[in-house]
């Protein structure tokens, strides 16, 4: 039986009246949150404490030693007793108490030296304040690779060092590492958006990355209709494109013959697409159609991953751009059957967009 | 008895030390079920202990218990601190926040406390806060409305608001 399930089950929440919400929230009074930081409670307490014995030994100061120690006697023992009924009476409780009496004890004996300890003990500055901001703003901040917020961002971060990362759909994404000391630490990033780049820049490319497309790599179907997006899914290593062949039928497409309309489609993640060719087609029922299109394919950064139309799954690296040839053969239209094969592609993943200056072999 | 807690808390530091690790899991509970991040938690629980302690030779029980008192600073720091934030500082939404409940009920009872809790923490942030003192803490109207500076009239009528909504919430 699921949790949930046992929670109806088991209670009668289902049909709460007022009195029985108000008995289970009254319920909820001992439930407690307790920090991350496990050692935090215990660290402020003995702040407190430090704190409490300099403003006492402030004013005690003028008062005789005898009567300061008498004081300071007397928070012993009402602690004990108040530690002792604090504590549910029993064995446990009298255990406690003799524990948390010897402890006590041993800190009366030695004030000096624990509050020595203390002023020890009181933790120096933990936490510093981290402002990330960008533009343009929204960035997603990542810190050690934990999302941690958008630009603009404040927050107060534990020390120590840190990988900043800076994330924002249609931007170059930014890593830093970064040290957090004790003064704020202010950072602005100005992104570099893959379009400026892309236009601005050259492709360095090679030989090395031409692949050959898998033999089962693509069959594609149009609905009978004939109108509708045939969207297909290939993979190639660990990346997934989406390859589209769009069909537009008119009457005639019923018989399979005719004027057809024949667009060739890259879709990209985030809406991105490229058309890659269109044909107006006259149809006689066996004809092969062949097309062949260099395409430049900018991916978005994908968190996660996207979906396109029947289910497909799209998901692309930061950065890169994908290059994609492709060539296309239609083949055998009738009323209800288009089919698309992809023949080859030579596919240049994992190319990144380099400076203008270097040799580009990729015209 | 807490008051004469509170008088001594004012000279001897065991004494306060008892109040603190008294009321610290209440207050804690209470600011990071608001603000949703432990770490400005542990700033805003750290400085309303420490005005705790500076204003506590001054306080006077005027009718109000110890622990409405303490809310009250804890809610003033908690108001300053998000204001000085700006709202700059994003909540995390997503933390989840699981209360301990290895100390009340049986497997079912705390498996309800958990759903309960859970529902109590998607209200809005002063319904969240009404629930918590009024209802989940017991603190009277009268003290819940010096604790956020309101009249009664206006405590009543967001606790019931609450009420409604978290009802509403668990059907």
């Amino acid at each position: 039986m699921s949790r949930a399930e046992k929670f109806n089950n088991n209670t009668k929440l289902n049909n709460l009246d007022e009195r029985h919400l108000l008995q289970r929230l009254a319920g909820l009074r001992d439930s407690k949150i307790l920090p991350v930081n496990k050692s935090f409670a215990g660290n402020l307490e003995k702040s407190l404490i430090n704190l409490h014995r300099q403003q006492y030994e402030g004013k005690s100061r003028r008062l005789p030693a005898a009567n300061r120690e008498k004081q300071v006697k007397a928070g012993f023992w009402d602690r004990v007793w108040g530690v002792y009924k604090f504590q549910s009476a029993g064995l446990l409780g009298l255990v406690v108490l003799v524990v948390c009496a010897t402890t006590t004890a041993a800190a009366y004996i030695t004030v000096p030296e624990v509050r020595e300890n203390l002023q020890s003990a009181v933790q120096p500055q933990s936490y510093t304040t981290l402002a990330v901001q960008s533009n343009p703003s929204g960035a997603e901040v990542y810190l050690n690779n934990e999302l941690v917020g958008t630009t603009p961002f404040i927050g107060e971060r534990k020390l120590g060092s840190y990988e900043l990362q800076l994330n924002i759909l249609g931007y170059q994404s930014v890593s830093k590492s970064i040290e957090l000391g004790e003064q704020r630490q202010d950072f602005a990033f100005e992104m570099i958006s893959l379009l400026d780049l892309a236009t601005s820049t050259r492709i360095l490319t090679s030989s090395d990355y031409l692949i050959s497309l898998p033999d089962n790599w693509q069959v594609a179907k149009t609905s009978s209709e004939n109108s509708k997006a045939n969207v297909q899914t290939i993979t190639y290593q660990t990346k997934t494109a989406v390859l589209t062949g769009r069909v537009n039928g008119n009457a005639t497409s019923a018989t399979g013959e005719g004027e057809q309309n024949l667009t060739i489609s890259l879709i990209g993640a985030d809406g991105f697409s490229q058309e890659l060719a269109n044909y107006q087609l006259d149809l006689t029922g066996n004809d092969t159609v062949e097309s062949e299109q260099l395409s430049a394919l900018y991916s978005q950064v994908l968190g996660s991953s996207g979906q396109i139309g029947g289910g497909d799954i799209i998901k692309f690296q930061w950065g890169e751009v994908y290059l994609a040839e492709v060539k296309i053969l239609g083949e055998k239209i009738t009323n209800d059957d288009f089919s698309i094969v992809l023949e080859t592609m030579r596919s240049f993943n994992n190319m990144r967009i380099m400076p203008a200056s270097l040799p580009a072999a990729l015209d | 008895m807490e008051a004469r807690l509170v008088e001594r808390a004012k000279k001897d530091p065991a004494a306060f030390a008892e109040l603190y690790r008294k009321y610290f899991p209440k207050i804690y509970t209470y600011v990071i079920a608001t603000v949703k991040r432990h770490d400005i938690a542990e700033d805003i629980v750290s400085a309303t202990f420490e005005k705790a302690l500076q204003k506590l030779g001054g306080y006077v029980d005027k009718g109000y218990s110890f622990g409405a008192w303490l809310y009250k600073i804890a809610h003033n720091t908690m108001v300053d601190s998000l204001r000085k934030e700006n709202r700059l500082t994003p909540f995390d939404d997503n933390l989840v926040l699981k209360i301990d409940t290895q100390i009340s009920g049986s497997t079912d009872e705390q498996m309800t406390n958990i759903e309960l809790w859970d529902q109590v923490q998607n209200l809005t942030s002063i319904e969240k806060q009404i629930v918590i003192l009024r209802y989940i803490q017991g603190y009277s109207i009268k003290e819940v409305s010096f604790m956020f500076n309101k009249t009664e009239d206006a405590v009543k009528s967001i606790a019931k608001r609450a009420l409604k909504n978290l009802r509403e919430k668990l059907l």
